[in-house]
């Protein structure tokens, strides 16, 4: 296996991992089952905090899967291969941004009363934010180094380049 | 003032020139009548000031779908000085047939030959010179988001209007031409007939058996001739079959005579291909496409909280800092009381930031070329329970807001499924809905509370999946609507479009829906605070609303409720949101001990038959407002009100006569 393969197979692993965790954690919810957490402790904060999400779950459940199909065509169809790779590393910037976008929202909402004179709706904090550590803020910082093998492409989706 | 009509296909970047030419000097309405939308703007160009009418997507003129007759209608009875054809030069041979019958009506056409640089990226090239030579119509090529070429565009335009008359060329076989002509020469005979057409046009249509046209000829020449040009068409029909198919064949050997000529080169794989192996994948597709509109549904929703809660918050704060700033105490509750006007006004403008995220976020997925591929995956498993593949999307955007959903049907380009998509989204369990049910659900059933709340957005599928099976049916059982699936190239969306789109369709939403509720605020506020004979009340049992709530109680006694939960029913009929709170004041608890009250004082069955009521009945006033404008008739907004209250009333009297009689026991 080269470099690039194990790479995507570490991706693979690791998407499918905490996609079924956290999509069962979304189920279990339902009944008011404590989460699943397979994660680093520091302190409070979970790393990462595999929140009760189903949805959440099934998209990351879905880019791992993504992945490994991009391993799969690796050497039968370059082409092929690279088109998933190329929707999985876009899901998984997606879900990044949106992560980030999370926590914002969460830091706006929590402090904006201050802008009446009022105390804060409560008081955010990283390792209280669901969002703070979550896998989908974590795993899209791994993803990053695909750009690297899917630039042209990017590219050629800019108009008039 | 020059008028032109800007024309094409949908996808082919028709709105991203119209947006470049016009700027911000655009309005958004309604075509009369029709629920498509119609926008329009101003451009400058070299001094002239140009009227742009953007005209519907559409892939033909003939007489089948809403965008097709509103866009030759307007051709034929606006006259434009000028129509410009928007072409995708990547996909030259399907957009080329509207453009050939653009040319059929006579008009002074320009041919905008847009993505010019994606059919390069494909690797072909086309002779920009031969094509307008063998159209007989001048060709601009652009690159529209790049705004390269605009002003030459523009050039040509005033260039045209101005000075120039176009003459089309289309080589059509001799059999067809002298067909044709034969239809002409006694039309021609009743020329002040038909002075707002171009004959040819009109002989076309009439082979190709187009009702519409069909219908203007009968109207205007004697019987004789009438059954001269019957005879002229019987005879072609008998040699050649289906005449409208036959025209359409006609066409496309035209246009692949041309594109013989013009392209260059051999199509190899493009992004768009590669992307679609993983976004069409027969077994990822999906997952995929739930992946999506969860991102979606998370950006429009979590995004836009903190902004609706600042606006709603902001509004109260000024309410409080007013409050007794009249010296009467009757007009301080009706402006800034709880329910008053200017909490009414905080709460419209606080659905205006969710509008604009949600078409913030659709746009940029539509720009990016997605929602078409999501409306291919989906249309198989939706056809099956009589709705289209599009309607999905609308659908999961109710979770959020019926509102959102309401307005997310515009992506239904056929108007009876939109219609019956709009209708139907308001069983859709809402955020509003959502935090009204988790007081009740915790106070009721505490461990189970997912569990019921997961039964009710499940109830909210399957009626609204019913709904639509009975309405296709019924109503709507004749009209078939073709599905014509277009794929259009992905690319990087624009921005800019995306905060234009969403700037358009929240001031929209302000200024159309604004001012339903607000009046509906301003009534139910007097009413609330007067009593009959129109004196202030001294409190809510002595107003208006309670006499309407003790008026409607006995309908509502075999569910189990007394006449404050029937208060709150009405009071839910302005926003779902306000049913709790209205309930709580009305028994004089307040809010927060309100769950242990009503656990204490109803039965888990009669609770939960209540929330079947409140999920189904009326949408609040803004879905009301929201199907008003989106369906552009009271007649469907009167319909989604009876059938719902009759529905929820049906629902939940089974709900709590079955329940009595099967766990009576338990209560």
């Amino acid at each position: 296996m080269s470099k690039k393969e194990v790479y995507y197979l570490t991706l693979s692993i690791l998407y499918i991992f905490y996609g079924l965790v956290q999509t069962l954690n979304g189920l279990v919810s339902i009944v008011s089952i404590e989460p699943i957490q397979i994660c680093i402790k520091l302190g409070s904060i979970c790393i990462p905090n595999i929140f009760p999400d189903f949805f959440a779950g099934v998209s990351l459940l879905t880019i791992g899967l993504l992945f490994i199909t991009t391993l799969y065509y690796h050497r039968v169809d370059k082409k092929k291969s690279e088109g998933y790779l190329l929707v999985g590393w876009i899901l998984a910037v997606l879900l990044f941004i949106l992560n980030i976008l999370e926590i914002a929202a969460n830091i706006l909402d929590a402090y904006y009363p201050i802008i009446f004179g009022k105390e804060p709706n409560f008081i955010w904090s990283l390792s209280t934010d669901p969002w703070g550590f979550a896998p989908q803020l974590l795993l899209g910082i791994l993803s990053l180094p695909i750009y690297s093998s899917i630039k042209s492409y990017l590219t050629e989706l800019f108009p008039g380049k | 003032m020059i008028k032109v009509g800007l024309a094409g296909n949908p996808n082919v970047g028709k709105s991203v020139i119209f947006n470049n030419l016009t700027g911000s000097r655009q309005h958004i309405g309604n075509w009369p009548g029709k629920t498509v939308e119609k926008k329009e703007g101003y451009a400058r160009c070299n001094g002239d000031t140009i009227y742009i009418i953007d005209l519907p997507g559409s892939y033909s003129l003939t007489a089948y779908s809403p965008e097709e007759i509103i866009t030759r209608e307007y051709i034929i009875n606006d006259k434009p000085d000028v129509v410009v054809a928007v072409v995708d030069a990547s996909n030259l041979e399907r957009n080329l047939y509207l453009v050939l019958q653009l040319m059929e009506l006579g008009i002074n056409l320009v041919v905008d030959l847009n993505k010019i640089d994606l059919a390069e990226l494909s690797g072909q090239s086309i002779d920009v010179k031969m094509l307008e030579k063998l159209l007989g119509v001048p060709i601009v090529p652009t690159i529209a988001p790049k705004k390269i070429g605009l002003n030459e565009l523009c050039e040509k335009i005033l260039e045209v209007a101005k000075f120039k008359k176009i003459s089309p060329k289309i080589k059509y076989s001799r059999e067809v031409q002298d067909t044709l002509e034969k239809i002409v020469s006694i039309l021609e005979r009743y020329r002040d007939e038909f002075r707002d057409y171009y004959l040819v046009w009109l002989a076309i249509k009439f082979l190709e058996k187009d009702p519409i046209v069909e219908e203007i000829i009968r109207n205007r020449i004697g019987k004789n001739a009438f059954n001269e040009i019957s005879i002229i068409r019987r005879k072609f029909e008998e040699k050649h079959g289906n005449t409208e198919l036959y025209m359409i064949n006609e066409r496309y050997r035209v246009i692949q005579d041309i594109v013989s000529k013009v392209v260059r080169g051999e199509r190899k794989l493009t992004v768009s291909d590669i992307l679609d192996y993983a976004f069409l994948d027969k077994y990822l597709g999906i997952p995929v496409f739930l992946s999506i509109l969860w991102i979606l549904f998370q950006f429009t929703f979590i995004v836009s909280t903190p902004f609706i809660d600042l606006v709603g918050d902001a509004f109260a704060f000024v309410s409080e800092n007013l409050e007794g700033i009249t010296g009467n105490a009757y007009l301080d509750y009706l402006f800034f009381g709880d329910y008053g006007i200017l909490n009414g006004i905080g709460m419209i403008l606080s659905f205006v930031p969710l509008i604009m995220t949600l078409y913030f976020a659709l746009s940029l997925f539509e720009d990016f070329g997605y929602m078409a591929r999501a409306a291919f995956l989906m249309d198989k498993a939706m056809r099956k329970i009589g709705m289209t593949g599009r309607t999905i999307i609308p659908m999961i955007l109710g979770f959020g807001c019926n509102v959102a959903g309401i307005y997310g049907t515009r992506i239904i380009p056929e108007e009876e499924d939109r219609i019956v998509a709009i209708i139907t989204n308001p069983l859709m369990m809402c955020s509003a809905r959502l935090a009204a049910f988790s007081i009740l659900v915790q106070a009721f059933w505490q461990a189970n509370a997912g569990s019921v709340l997961l039964s009710l957005y499940i109830l909210g599928i399957l009626l609204a999946v019913a709904i639509s099976l009975l309405l296709k049916k019924t109503v709507f059982k004749e009209r078939v609507s073709p599905f014509i699936m277009e794929l259009p190239p992905y690319q990087f969306p624009s921005i800019k479009n995306a905060f234009s789109e969403a700037w358009n369709r929240g001031s929209l939403f302000f200024k159309k829906a604004g001012t339903i509720i607000l009046v509906g605020l301003l009534v139910i506020g007097v009413l609330s605070t007067v009593t009959i004979d129109m004196r202030p009340a001294r409190d809510i049992e002595e107003s208006v609303i309670a006499m309407i709530g003790e008026a409607f109680s006995p309908i509502f006694k075999p569910l189990g409720w007394d006449w404050r939960l029937v208060v709150a029913i009405i009071f839910g009929f302005v926003a779902k949101e306000i049913v709790i709170g209205a309930t709580a004041m009305l028994y004089g608890v307040p809010e927060e001990e309100f769950a242990t009250f009503i656990a204490n004082n109803y039965d888990p069955l009669t609770i939960y038959g209540y929330m079947i009521f409140v999920l189904v009945y009326v949408p609040c006033i803004a879905s009301l407002a929201a199907i008003k404008h989106e369906t552009g008739s009271w007649k469907w907004v009167i319909f989604t009100v009876i059938y719902e209250v009759l529905l929820a009333y049906v629902l939940n009297l089974l709900v709590v006569s079955f329940g009595r009689i099967l766990f009576g026991w338990y209560i």
